[in-house]
């Protein structure tokens, strides 16, 4: 983790790098802070939702389980009750003591019309006497009088009473299924009355209740033979085709488990795939009959709910990552550019103190050198004046007169010379500074009185804007004299001809005042602005000037605890802005 | 007039010895601060034309032993370097002036003259 925001955030160092990999770090920077902040807030706000998603999804589940779960036992109920009444009317129709009126001739065929009233679906009624032979029968096609003794539903029926079958085609080729029940005769043995009822009967029914809100109703036998016919799981009289799905879980489950509590029937609930569906299957036994009903229902199929709830949590999911990730962006691009802004001003912080530690050493270089080069100046002054002397005192001779020029040569030589070493030590002398109240807008006018006849001469115009009220300076007048001079002589310099120069003063706040000089001269190259205060350097043709004028007043302000800027635009001019202390800060500057 | 020079550049002080003799004065050299000191006993100069710097002794300490030994001799400072705070530092010891290398001749002549004038009253 330590390893991982270290390699985050760029390393500090105090070298100066290219401008290109300081940009390259910053987008690293970037990048990295906004990936750190996206992922603590993006991560949560999945977990949340999906959270939220699950735990709807299982609401909606639950709630569907348990009305699935009411409407199968609605359904088992309804198809009980139907089952009932046909018992219940077979019962009555075969009375005890009507086994005798049943078998006179028509009958049974008095009874099966009455019943056929009632119920349209009886195909055919039939009287089955104690010896398991059938007696009489009406409806459906006569066949020969069967003897039903060994058959296993003849045996039930005595046995139980009642006898409902699963639903068969039978040799008649129309799906129908039997109810039998037994009757005691009063000279001992059972009399059977079955009838046969048509398939759609029950088919009927299973459509009216399954048209509620279920994909699907059937019934089926014990061994999972359809007994009607699903609206799309297969066919009657086919194998259902459902195979043992998959179990419900968690409060599901508990919501099934209440339910069989409640009911007290026996249920069977799972989830099957069908189709690439998921559905939600439950079965369960239909009270008195051999039959299974089973429900079939998609899951979620109360779509609208769970599709606006998915809706509202993508949108609202999508609306705060978005938000998320504008805001993040922002605050990122604020603290790059921030530590952008800190590490230029570090730089030039850097490098203006580079810059004022070369230009004190080349000033102390320029000192020694100034200093070793005097004596042997001095030296060769006196020699040359010995020899000037020594020639007064001789008589005329050859060459005398060149001798005396080359003397003279040598004496202007030595006078350069010595004008520019007691520059260069006046440029590294500390000599201390005088301190004197200086209304700066006298001085600057007895210094542009200097250079204002040679302005004249070319048409330069000085132009002085003078803040009126401004306090005493306390500094160094001739030093201050002397910069302000080689300014303006360098700025009529540089005009050449016919321009303008314009003197500001004001105030910079409560304990400096600014002084602005800006010219309409030939500006200054990016070079030449880079080594203005060097020493040596000139722009000027050689013999005119020493380079040690812009150096020497870098000194002096310096030395007053002031800061000098300077703007220049190659062919448009040149402005220096001043900023000295009301009290000289020779303590500051150290 | 009695001029002593005092400076370890053997070569200066000799040229400027001699060109200050062919003026008419009489003139002394010394290349140390010990020989001066010895020269200032023999010698007993006027004005001293002293060194700021040398190798055994500095220009001040010299400056110091003839303010206190020989009170009447009056001393100019010759130094090649720009340093004012020894030149101040000199001036308030008594010197008379604080010249800088290289010297014009005709300035260290009328400044011999002043004080030949002083010394004269």
């Amino acid at each position: 983790m330590k390893n991982f925001i270290s390699r985050l955030f760029p390393p500090i160092s105090g070298e100066i790098e290219t401008i290109a990999e300081l940009e390259r770090r910053y987008r690293h920077f970037f990048r990295g802070l906004t990936i750190l902040l996206l992922a603590l807030v993006l991560i949560p706000l999945i977990f949340i939702s999906f959270l939220s998603y699950t735990q709807y999804k299982k609401m909606l589940e639950e709630e569907e389980v348990g009305r699935l779960l009411l409407n199968v036992e609605q359904a088992e109920n309804t198809v009980e009750l139907f089952v009932v009444k046909l018992h219940s009317v077979i019962n009555f129709a075969a009375h005890e003591d009507r086994y005798q009126e049943l078998l006179q001739p028509g009958g049974l065929h008095r009874l099966f019309v009455r019943l056929r009233n009632a119920f349209p679906d009886f195909t055919d009624i039939e009287v089955i006497g104690p010896d398991g032979r059938s007696a009489a029968r009406e409806g459906g096609e006569s066949s020969p009088a069967h003897n039903y003794t060994g058959q296993p539903w003849y045996q039930q029926t005595l046995r139980k009473g009642s006898y409902i079958s699963n639903i068969f085609t039978g040799f008649r080729g129309a799906p129908h299924f039997v109810v039998a029940v037994a009757r005691p005769l009063p000279n001992g043995g059972h009399w059977v009355m079955r009838v046969n009822i048509d398939g759609k009967t029950l088919q009927r029914y299973i459509d009216t209740v399954g048209a509620t809100a279920v994909d699907d109703l059937f019934l089926v036998d014990q061994n999972g033979i359809l007994q009607t016919k699903p609206k799309r799981y297969g066919a009657r009289g086919e194998k259902c085709i459902f195979p043992p799905g998959r179990p419900l879980s968690g409060r599901s489950a508990g919501e099934v488990q209440r339910q069989r509590r409640a009911v007290g029937g026996e249920f069977q609930i799972d989830i099957q795939v069908a189709g690439g569906k998921e559905v939600l299957r439950a079965a369960r036994p239909v009270g008195r009959t051999p039959w299974r009903l089973v429900m079939v229902k998609e899951v979620y199929s109360y779509g609208h709910k769970w599709l606006s709830f998915r809706n509202r949590l993508l949108l609202s999911f999508l609306c705060c990552a978005v938000v998320a990730v504008l805001i993040i962006v922002v605050i990122s691009r604020a603290i790059t550019s921030h530590i952008r802004n800190s590490d230029r001003k570090r730089q030039q912080f850097l490098s203006e103190a580079e810059n004022s530690n070369k230009l004190a050493s080349i000033g102390r270089l320029a000192a020694g050198v100034a200093h070793e080069i005097n004596n042997p100046l001095a030296i060769i002054n006196q020699k040359a004046g010995l020899m000037a002397d020594l020639m007064e005192i001789t008589g005329d001779f050859e060459h005398k007169k060149a001798m005396a020029e080359a003397l003279s040569g040598i004496d202007n030589s030595v006078e350069r010379c010595r004008a520019i070493t007691h520059r260069l030590l006046g440029f590294a002398r500390h000599t201390d500074v005088r301190s004197e109240e200086i209304d700066i807008n006298e001085l600057l006018q007895n210094v542009t009185a200097f250079v204002e006849k040679e302005a004249s001469y070319s048409q330069v115009e000085i132009i002085s804007h003078f803040a009126d009220g401004l306090p005493a300076l306390v500094s160094d007048q001739g030093q201050l004299q002397q910069v302000f001079l080689n300014i303006l002589n360098n700025a009529v310099d540089a005009i050449g001809t016919d321009g303008r120069i314009t003197i500001t003063t004001a105030r910079e706040d409560a304990a400096h005042l600014r002084i602005e000089i800006a010219d309409t001269g030939c500006g200054m190259s990016a070079e030449t602005l880079a080594r203005l205060f060097e020493p040596f350097y000139t722009t000027k043709p050689v013999g005119k000037g020493t380079g040690l004028g812009m150096s020497i007043s870098y000194g002096i302000i310096k030395k007053l605890g002031g800061r000098i800027k300077v703007s220049s635009t190659e062919g448009e001019g040149t402005c220096f802005t001043f900023v000295l202390p009301l009290k000289n800060g020779e303590n500051q500057a150290g | 007039m009695k001029i002593l020079i005092i400076d370890d550049e053997k070569e200066f002080a000799g040229t400027l010895c001699q060109r200050l003799q062919l003026r008419g004065y009489e003139v002394a050299e010394a290349y140390s601060g010990a020989e001066g000191i010895e020269e200032l006993g023999r010698f007993l100069p006027q004005l001293v034309l002293l060194d700021l710097k040398m190798p055994d002794m500095s220009g001040l300490d010299l400056l110091k032993a003839i303010r206190d030994s020989w009170p009447a001799v009056r001393t100019v400072m010759l130094t090649g370097h720009g340093s004012g705070r020894a030149a101040e530092e000199a001036l308030r010891l008594g010197a008379e002036k604080c010249l800088m290398k290289p010297v014009e001749l005709a300035e260290l002549l009328a400044l011999i003259e002043e004080n030949a004038e002083d010394g004269g009253e």
